[in-house]
């Protein structure tokens, strides 16, 4: 019995499915990575917590139901800044600081921080009641 | 003087060098991208409209509505996340380490606040909220 030798076959490399395992692993890193578009809102550490300059000290306190108080004097959103705008024609280096009521959600009280940075304040402090 | 037109010459496209190419850029930015840990509990920072400055902050700190606290993947108390960013500036060796908070739009300011004057009293300088683009 004569036993005839295998011709060696030609065979093609599969070069499509591993294109798709490469496109496969792409979309699964691009899906998996993080695109959320974060910043952050810089904050100041007090430099000096008890001895603050008293003389033009910018207070602003947040109380609940989105009342908005001005060393003292309950003003609105447009009006506060107005005045630190007023304010900072003065000193432009003035330091704000913020005394949100413990209980108001942080979404109202980066609001309010919102439009004192949009005022032009660079200097800005949170303090708890 | 006749010129005789070449003859189209069938060029195959070489495809192999090309996914070689793509294999190793795939492995550089899996060797490159670093793994996050997922986080623990859902986040949804607060929206602001001028957000401001770049992030740049190395070490993010998660603060849930509920007021629970996570860092590096792991849910723990206010003595301890102070214990281990302590561990963590000790590291940098005087370089300056950014810290940022990512806390949910929900929790309560003092909450928020109480965090932001223990990060400060474990040394942390440079502070950051995080915030998502958006209208408030």
């Amino acid at each position: 019995m004569r036993i005839e030798p295998i011709p060696p076959r030609r065979r093609r490399s599969f070069l499509a499915p591993m294109v798709d395992v490469v496109f496969l692993l792409l979309l699964y890193f691009m899906l998996v990575a993080n695109v959320q578009d974060l910043r952050a809102i810089p904050l100041n550490a007090p430099a000096a917590t008890g001895g603050a300059p008293t003389e033009d000290l910018l207070v602003i306190r947040l109380l609940a139901d989105d009342v908005l108080e001005l060393n003292g004097t309950p003003v609105g959103l447009d009006e506060l800044a107005l005045r630190l705008r007023d304010a900072l024609s003065h000193d432009p280096d003035l330091t704000v600081w913020v005394r949100p009521a413990s209980a108001v959600p942080l979404q109202q009280l980066v609001r309010v921080m919102d439009r004192v940075r949009a005022a032009g304040v660079h200097h800005l402090n949170l303090v708890s009641e | 003087m006749r010129c005789s037109v070449p003859p189209p010459r069938r060029v195959r496209e070489p495809i192999a060098p090309l996914i070689d190419v793509v294999f190793l850029l795939l492995i550089f930015f899996m060797l490159v991208g670093v793994i996050a840990p997922p986080e623990p509990f859902a986040v949804e920072p607060p929206a602001a409209e001028r957000a401001s400055a770049e992030g740049g902050g190395q070490l993010t700190i998660l603060l849930a509505a509920d007021g629970r606290l996570a860092f590096e993947g792991m849910e723990l108390d206010l003595p301890m996340l102070q214990a281990r960013l302590g561990e963590r500036l000790a590291e940098a060796e005087g370089r300056e380490v950014g810290v940022e908070l990512k806390a949910d739009a929900t929790v309560a300011s003092g909450r928020v606040i109480a965090v932001l004057d223990a990060l400060r009293a474990a040394g942390v300088e440079r502070l950051g909220l995080l915030t998502v683009r958006g209208n408030p």
